[in-house]
């Protein structure tokens, strides 16, 4: 399930929750690409309550990465929890996306250019 | 039905009870002849139950309950009352002839004794059918209040037979009855209910009844001196009563059945059509071709409806090329530009919420139907929709103007909602098939990826390999595969394709070309990774990744070089130091960026090997199983321990032992699929192939 938020003209704050499988997967490209569409390119990803990723989760998130960049916007995940951050970092996703440990960094990551 | 047996036996008790009681004191009067007697309270009795049971029955039609059949009692009710009517008449005829002697008085006892059997038959025939009619009525006071003006009833021309006469309550009782009689004879709806021939055997009754009571009411009316059954005076007023009830309500019954008859063949012809829509819709339940049961809907529809045309459309919501599956009596030309106008007009025809078909009544006068050059000159239309998404329309078209009556086109509409139904059950086992033919195709899939796995192992003496593998769905993302680089080096590969199941599988296939072809060319594990991030990058849909483990192991210069891209890190039991590894080093999934910023992720490093060394390659399917009520992980350190723990069993008994781990610890419930491969590096042999 996720929780969408307007943080200003151009940034999001998509909250996931839960698991993300491959069925969440499906309903999240919907979110993120309508986000896109709607012009909002920096997007922070709160996963305070996000219990499990699914490749196909990581691939919904993988597959807007360089379209958000080439509009000079990213996508920022934070509040990550040990299993989920590990599946980031095995992955090497790290180096793609920015990861902080809270919101408010998370916020200043996102306008950073 | 209600059930009359769970109303109080007390009352089937108190009935009979009375009416045995007033059988019993009618019995005492009677033995106790003084010529001339006055019978007519015995036919009143009869002709009284008689009307009240008919007026039971027909308030039991009318709230629709059944249970015993109206005929059937109705017929024994008049048979016993007439041999018990005629049986009555015989004593009295023959004690008014100047002949009455010992052989006669004889006869008389005899008449006497079947009189009163037939007597004890009939009340209580009445009092159950009386009883079960009223036990069938509606509420417990209905019946109780019915139960009692009843038993009033038959009990009073006993105490008038007494000589205890209560003018009052008489008057009330039958004041009563008789406006509960006249309510009663003008609702004639439970005609309706009737089928022909029960119609039949009621007119009957009826007529029968009507005939009955306009002989007493003669009799009544013109008193003759010479009857041997004469009305007594003081029970004019009870016979009079009763008997111009029962003459209104068996005439005015008898007169709408007849008025009735004539609808009542429309009915028939309805219940026809109704027959023919239920055969049907059972033919079209036993059907498995949507395109019959298309065929089906239009051929029955409108040989119900007696329309002129009949046809199904399949509606293209895109524009107006639609398909019809089955045209009846028009051509394809005139349905098209119906439909072309339909499409043009959507607003122009809107269903209303309450019912789901439109009819149109004078064609030529619409609109916009108007303008083409039809025969038809009125038409019925039912949308209905499948559950696949389909939209589709059965179109009636009438050449006269008001070709459908509302009621036919309910029952339509009830016709096309239930093929619908059908349509959408063939449609699921359509489904269905189609899935059986998908498995079987997934099965040889599964067979053939089976294939993609090496059977033979190489260097078998230098290092001890073995692989196993689970798959969540029939056909997994898992992909590992080995080449044998020289005579003393060999190349293993451990991949996992996002997502599973099918898409995930045919990836795999897709990928098992190219890292073969790239292996074929011996390259070092960065080497190796550039190229096939180049390649995925290529092949896959934006957001498919694949993590891969590449590694080489070189057993001349005992050394692991390898590179991982994202995948799960290798974990090394390292003999010497009796310690256990994990190669977590920086590495990046495939597909995920591009060209150089890729390779400059790329970084390969190697680890010395040792003679009992164990290298375990696997998928996150192991590490991420979890249990099934909880969100625990199976974990690396599970992993470890379980190597560490095991590390005596050779390398098929050690991955058979890790995966058992792992489905008593995730209770089997497989999410995703898992991949595991063991070497154990031997003793390092001095004989061949060492150089």
């Amino acid at each position: 399930m996720e929780i969408i938020s307007k943080l200003s003209e151009d940034a999001l704050k998509i909250s996931l929750i839960g698991e993300l499988d491959a069925n969440g997967a499906i309903n999240l490209d919907r979110i993120i690409s309508k986000a896109i569409a709607d012009g909002y390119y920096k997007i922070a990803v709160d996963c305070r309550q996000l219990e499990y990723i699914s490749s196909a989760g990581l691939g919904v998130f993988i597959s807007y990465i360089s379209e958000l960049k080439s509009h000079n916007g990213k996508f920022v995940f934070y509040h990550l929890r040990e299993n989920v951050e590990s599946v980031f970092n095995i992955l090497g996703l790290q180096k793609v996306v920015a990861i902080t440990p809270d919101f408010i960094q998370a916020k200043n990551q996102l306008h950073e250019v | 039905m209600k059930n009359p047996g769970t109303y109080s036996l007390s009352l089937t008790w108190l009935a009979g009870l009375i009416t045995l009681g007033s059988f019993g004191l009618l019995m005492l009067l009677m033995t106790g002849y003084r010529a001339p007697v006055y019978v007519s309270n015995l036919p009143a009795i009869i002709e009284a139950s008689f009307y009240l049971s008919t007026f039971f029955l027909v308030r039991q039609l009318l709230t629709g309950l059944g249970g015993f059949q109206l005929s059937e009692s109705l017929l024994r009710l008049s048979v016993l009352g007439l041999i018990t009517l005629g049986l009555l008449l015989l004593p009295s005829a023959l004690l008014h002839t100047e002949a009455a002697n010992a052989a006669t008085s004889r006869w008389l006892l005899i008449i006497k004794g079947l009189q009163s059997a037939f007597l004890v038959f009939y009340f209580t025939a009445g009092a159950l059918t009386g009883y079960q009619i009223i036990s069938g009525q509606g509420s417990a006071s209905t019946r109780k209040a019915l139960l009692f003006l009843y038993s009033c009833l038959l009990a009073l021309p006993v105490l008038q037979a007494l000589g205890i006469d209560l003018p009052l309550i008489n008057y009330a009782l039958f004041t009563t009855a008789g406006v509960a009689g006249i309510s009663l004879v003008f609702r004639v709806d439970w005609l309706v209910s009737l089928d022909s021939t029960l119609r039949k055997s009621t007119l009957f009754y009826l007529l029968a009844l009507s005939f009955l009571s306009t002989i007493i009411l003669l009799k009544t009316f013109f008193p003759d001196i010479n009857d041997p059954l004469p009305i007594h005076p003081a029970e004019s007023n009870y016979v009079l009563l009763s008997g111009f009830l029962t003459l209104g309500f068996s005439l005015i019954s008898s007169l709408f059945l007849l008025f009735h008859l004539p609808v009542a063949a429309i009915l028939d012809i309805r219940d026809v059509e109704k027959k023919h829509l239920i055969e049907a819709s059972l033919e079209a339940e036993k059907s498995h071709d949507l395109h019959a049961l298309l065929i089906a809907l239009a051929w029955q529809t409108r040989r119900s409806s007696s329309a002129d045309a009949a046809w199904v459309t399949r509606v293209n919501n895109e524009g107006p090329e639609n398909q019809y599956p089955s045209i009846e009596g028009i051509s394809l030309n005139d349905i098209k530009r119906i439909d072309y106008s339909l499409h043009a007009h959507p607003g122009h025809f809107q269903l209303d919420r309450v019912r789901d078909f439109l009819f149109i009544r004078d064609l030529e006068k619409d609109p916009v139907l108007g303008n083409h050059v039809l025969s038809l000159r009125s038409m019925a239309i039912y949308p209905f929709s499948l559950e696949d998404g389909s939209e589709w329309r059965l179109c009636l078209g009438f050449e006269a103007p008001n070709g459908l009556n509302e009621h036919l086109a309910r029952e339509i509409s009830y016709f096309v909602r239930h093929t619908r139904l059908s349509a959408n059950h063939v449609c699921s086992l359509q489904e269905v098939a189609a899935k059986a033919r998908l498995e079987k195709d997934i099965a040889i899939g599964r067979e053939m990826q089976k294939r993609l796995l090496p059977k033979d192992f190489p260097l078998s003496k230098k290092a001890d390999i073995a692989a196993a593998g689970i798959s969540a769905e029939e056909i997994g993302g898992d992909y590992y595969d080995f080449h044998v680089m020289n005579d003393h080096s060999i190349a293993v590969l451990m991949a996992d394709v996002s997502g599973k199941g099918t898409p995930a599988a045919l990836h795999v296939a897709e990928m098992k070309g190219i890292f073969q072809s790239l292996m074929l060319n011996n390259p070092e594990p960065e080497r190796f990774l550039s190229l096939a991030n180049r390649a995925v990058n290529r092949c896959f849909d934006k957001g498919m990744f694949i993590t891969v483990l590449y590694t080489v192991i070189d057993l001349a210069k005992m050394e692991l070089r390898y590179a991982r891209g994202g995948h799960c890190p290798l974990i090394h039991y390292n003999a010497r130091e009796h310690k256990i590894h994990t190669l977590q080093d920086d590495g990046l999934g495939l597909g995920i960026i591009h060209g150089e910023s890729f390779d400059k992720t790329l970084m390969s490093r190697k680890v010395k090997l040792h003679a009992g060394d164990i290298l375990v390659l696997y998928t996150d399917g192991i590490v991420e199983s979890r249990k099934p009520d909880g969100f625990e992980e199976f974990g690396y350190e599970r992993l470890r321990d379980c190597i560490y723990l095991n590390m005596e069993l050779d390398s098929k008994s050690l991955n058979k032992k890790i995966l058992r781990e792992v489905e008593s610890f995730s209770k089997s419930s497989i999410r995703d699929d898992m991949s595991l491969m063991t070497i154990k590096i031997k003793a390092n042999s001095p004989n061949k192939n060492h150089n």
